[in-house]
């Protein structure tokens, strides 16, 4: 017979290793802090693609003067450095914020910019940036109307038309930054390859509603482990699970905030799978104490779960391998292409499925036969 | 004891690999035939997938009325969620998504990349979704006045034209939008032109003005004309505009959510995914081999099996079935599920070892361990759904069975537009189905089949130790 770890054993020095992963964890979350992306804490986050050098500061600064908003600008590059990014955050209710007359200013400036360029090519392009909100007294306008913002050459001059009905900050923020940046950064090109924003309570709430589906998920699959091992004690299996579990999502968490990634989308889909990946290798080998202890009753808890464990290992260690493959392919083309929205899914997902096997085979098991052991002693008193 | 008398027969082997393979080109390909330039679809493949915004681009925004909410009902959600889409197909969008989650109030729409147009700009397209479009006529020169005719009470259709001064007898040759009016508003029409004859009408549509024109005559037959229009295409725009009707209510996206991506961060995206998936498959392959050789041969078409059915879900390749949106982490869910899926065959060929082990035959160890590892595949599969539904639930759209399910858990919360997750929550699911079709059902039937032939009953093969003679 194989020689076997006994890992129950190894459980205090476990604890540790744990405990020390952890707590660095927490000091870097003090030291570095968490972002929340903007589906979960609002405000506005614009892409662009560029050329030539920027200043960051520079761009913030004449955000403030035009707009009079603060934003937060940062640039990126890929690996090669081909293609460079400029960033621009704003935070908070951008369309309460924005003062909706120095909007349309900006925009009756883009609007004529526009047809100074589109007079040149003489040729009436249809979906130019010129959804004005503010009037359009110009009769000699020939781009021809596509919304009904804009009059309908011929009618009546003179007559301005009116602040439209529904104020689409949102969607004229947007057109006004693009141009703010082209027409103060004249070295560079600007190509918009994001925008987004949301409302900060729609955000609010939809963060809520995360955390309410990742405990709903949680509460159903403990219950699940309870039923299906309530022969071998549910309850405990249950528990010990989740002490997994939380080990598992806290440091796919740290992972998140030691690589500087915001708590997005993904990052919830990560602690989700990670739910149904780290309870799988727990199950399995819960699944084999159950029949070991059909087998072998004879012996001890700790001996019967030290047993399980180490014949389920081959089988956990080529699991998690193999799972490890499937997301570090998915982690170094990401980062060799440079495609960010992957990089807040596949690292904590990595390092989840690290975790997972770490916790299951040296903190579940060990946890469930501590747990039992101390159970009826408590019983006694 | 399970009796496993069922002997499966050599053949079986080629007849379920054959199948798969066959299923995975169908899958991946798709089986299309071209008639000069039509294209005729038998069979949607990787191509027919239709690609979330994160992907080929596109709009998402969420629409809220601009006006208090206690007053909107279900119906006035369903005429808007209506009107929308047929601004949108006006407009040649046809490849959208419209939700309406009546418990918030919202409309969530979602719509690709208009790529044919060069400078297209979607931000437009957003705003002429939640204009109310409602067109009325005032008494006098503004809109001011009275209001004579609005909306579509009093207008039942408009149709964009061209006439000459010499047909209407009029002044006016160009474009024009006639409108036909209804009985109620051919009376109204009827008595303001009588009213207002030598002053003017206005016509409106929302806050802008369409034309002006003096009256003439008294009209009576119901038909109203709107002229000084430019070109062909504006008048086509319009008479469009009003035949989609009018929002019972403007809607705006202030109070909720703009998002607007470009093709050009996806493309490049997708790209990368396809050499991750590739990448993970091969090297999960040849993991598998060296550690369980011919088990693991056949773990890996099960494996080219599970991901050819789980493309086959998302692209609508079974009849019946549409595509489903694929977005970037649906595909990272794609590849995930490989690397779980495998699972199934890992913890069964580790039975059959410890099988080999104990001092089984061939036979009695392949039939043994897998019955064995049943149910340890079976739980962990289950958590994997309960997870996906979750998922599902929570991060799907509002209208989806799942969602209102969980309704009472997540009603008092905001609505959940992330249509991103929505696709991995699905390809999770469909990768556990996949995965006891494939991994388990199909894997068995391989494994039994191809251990009845004799060059292969040697026991190294499947774990066990070398057969000494």
């Amino acid at each position: 017979m194989t020689k076997q770890f006994d890992f129950v054993k190894f459980f205090k020095k476990s604890l540790i290793i744990s405990a020390c992963i952890l707590l660095a964890g927490v000091i870097v979350t003090c030291i570095f802090g968490v972002k929340l992306d903007i589906s979960f804490s609002g405000g506005s986050r614009f892409t662009y693609s560029y050329t030539g050098d920027i200043d960051t500061e520079a761009v913030e600064a004449t955000l403030k003067d035009t707009l009079g908003v603060e934003a937060k600008a940062s640039l990126s590059s890929d690996v090669s450095g081909s293609s460079k990014k400029l960033v621009i955050a704003f935070a908070g209710d951008i369309t309460g914020e924005i003062n909706e007359e120095v909007l349309a200013g900006v925009l009756k400036d883009a609007t004529a910019s526009e047809e100074a360029t589109t007079d040149e090519e003489t040729t009436s392009s249809n979906t130019t940036s010129s959804d004005t909100t503010s009037s359009d007294t110009t009769s000699s306008d020939t781009t021809s109307s596509e919304t009904a913002s804009s009059d309908a050459s011929g009618t009546t001059s003179g007559e301005t038309a009116e602040e439209e009905v529904t104020s689409e900050t949102m969607v004229d923020v947007q057109t006004a930054i693009t141009h703010i940046l082209e027409s103060n950064f004249k070295d560079s090109t600007f190509k918009l390859n994001e925008a987004n924003t949301v409302n900060p309570s729609l955000a609010g709430s939809f963060f809520l509603k995360a955390l309410v589906a990742v405990a709903l998920a949680a509460v159903l699959v403990i219950v699940y482990i309870g039923i299906r091992f309530r022969k071998i004690g549910g309850v405990t299996a249950g528990i010990s699970a989740l002490v997994a579990l939380i080990h598992d999502v806290l440091i796919a968490f740290f992972a998140c905030v030691v690589f500087r990634l915001e708590i997005d989308t993904n990052f919830f889909a990560v602690v989700l799978t990670l739910f149904g990946y780290s309870l799988n290798d727990t199950i399995v080998i819960f699944d084999r104490v159950r029949e070991n202890k059909k087998y072998y009753p004879s012996l001890t808890v700790r001996e019967q779960v030290n047993k399980s464990i180490n014949e389920t290992l081959a089988r956990s260690i080529m699991t998690s391998l193999t799972t490890f493959a499937a997301i570090t392919a998915i982690v170094i083309v990401a980062e060799v292409f440079g495609v960010t929205t992957l990089r807040s899914f596949a690292i904590p997902m990595a390092v989840g499925v690290i975790s997972g096997c770490y916790s299951s085979v040296f903190l579940s098991g060990p946890f469930w036969v501590v747990w039992s052991e101390h159970r009826p002693e408590k019983k006694k008193k | 004891m399970k009796r496993n008398n069922k002997r499966i027969g050599k053949p079986v082997f080629f007849i379920v690999a054959g199948l798969i393979l066959v299923f995975s080109l169908g899958a991946f390909f798709g089986l299309d035939d071209y008639y000069g330039d039509t294209r005729k679809l038998y069979v949607k493949g990787v191509g027919d997938i239709r690609w979330g915004i994160d992907i080929s681009g596109g709009v998402e925004a969420i629409f809220s009325p601009d006006l208090e909410v206690s007053s909107i009902t279900n119906q006035d959600m369903d005429s808007a969620k209506e009107i929308i889409e047929t601004r949108m197909v006006n407009n040649n969008i046809v490849d959208y998504e419209v939700y309406s989650d009546y418990e918030n109030h919202q409309i969530i729409v979602r719509f690709p990349w208009q790529s044919e147009d060069e400078d297209y700009d979607p931000t437009e397209a957003v705003k002429e979704l939640g204009e109310t479009a409602l067109l009325t006529f005032y008494k006098g020169q503004n809109n001011t006045g009275d209001v004579v005719l609005q909306g579509s009470a009093d207008i039942a259709g408009a149709s964009a034209g061209y006439v000459t001064s010499e047909e209407t007898g009029g002044e006016y040759t160009g474009y024009v939008v006639s409108l036909d009016l209804t009985d109620a508003g051919a009376s109204k029409f009827a008595a303001a032109t009588k009213e207002q004859q030598g002053d003017y009408i206005s016509i409106y549509m929302d806050d802008v003005m369409l034309s002006s024109p003096q009256v003439n005559d008294v009209i009576t037959n119901g038909e109203a004309m709107i002229t000084g229009i430019e070109t062909a295409d504006e008048a086509t725009e319009l008479a469009n505009k009003i035949n989609a009707g009018s929002l019972p209510f403007a809607l705006t996206v202030d109070d909720s959510k703009l998002q607007v991506i470009s093709p050009v961060l996806g493309e490049e995206a997708l790209k990368v995914m396809l050499i991750a998936g590739i990448a993970a498959f091969a090297v999960i392959c040849i993991l598998m081999i060296l550690r369980y050789r011919l088990p693991g041969v056949i773990a890996c078409i099960g494996l080219l099996g599970q991901a050819a059915g789980m493309i086959a879900c998302v692209s609508g390749f079974f009849p019946g079935t549409t595509s489903f949106t694929l977005t970037l982490p649906g595909i990272a869910g794609i590849i995930l599920s490989i690397g779980f899926g495998v699972d199934a065959n890992v913890i069964t060929a580790e039975r059959i070892k410890e099988e080999f082990r104990k001092g089984k035959t061939i036979d009695g160890a392949i039939s043994q361990g897998c019955s064995n590892a049943f149910s340890s595949i079976l739980d962990g599969n289950i958590t994997n759904v309960i997870v996906a539904v979750v998922l599902l639930a929570a991060f799907g759209t509002p209208d989806s069975i799942l969602a209102q399910i969980f309704n009472f858990v997540f009603s008092f919360l905001g609505s959940s537009v992330t249509g991103n997750i929505y696709s991995f929550g699905y390809t999770l699911i469909t990768g556990v189905i996949f995965n006891f079709i494939m991994g388990v059902f199909a894997s068995r039937l391989m494994l039994m089949s191809i251990s009845r032939f004799k060059c292969l009953r040697n026991p190294w093969l499947y774990g066990g130790a070398k057969k000494n003679d």
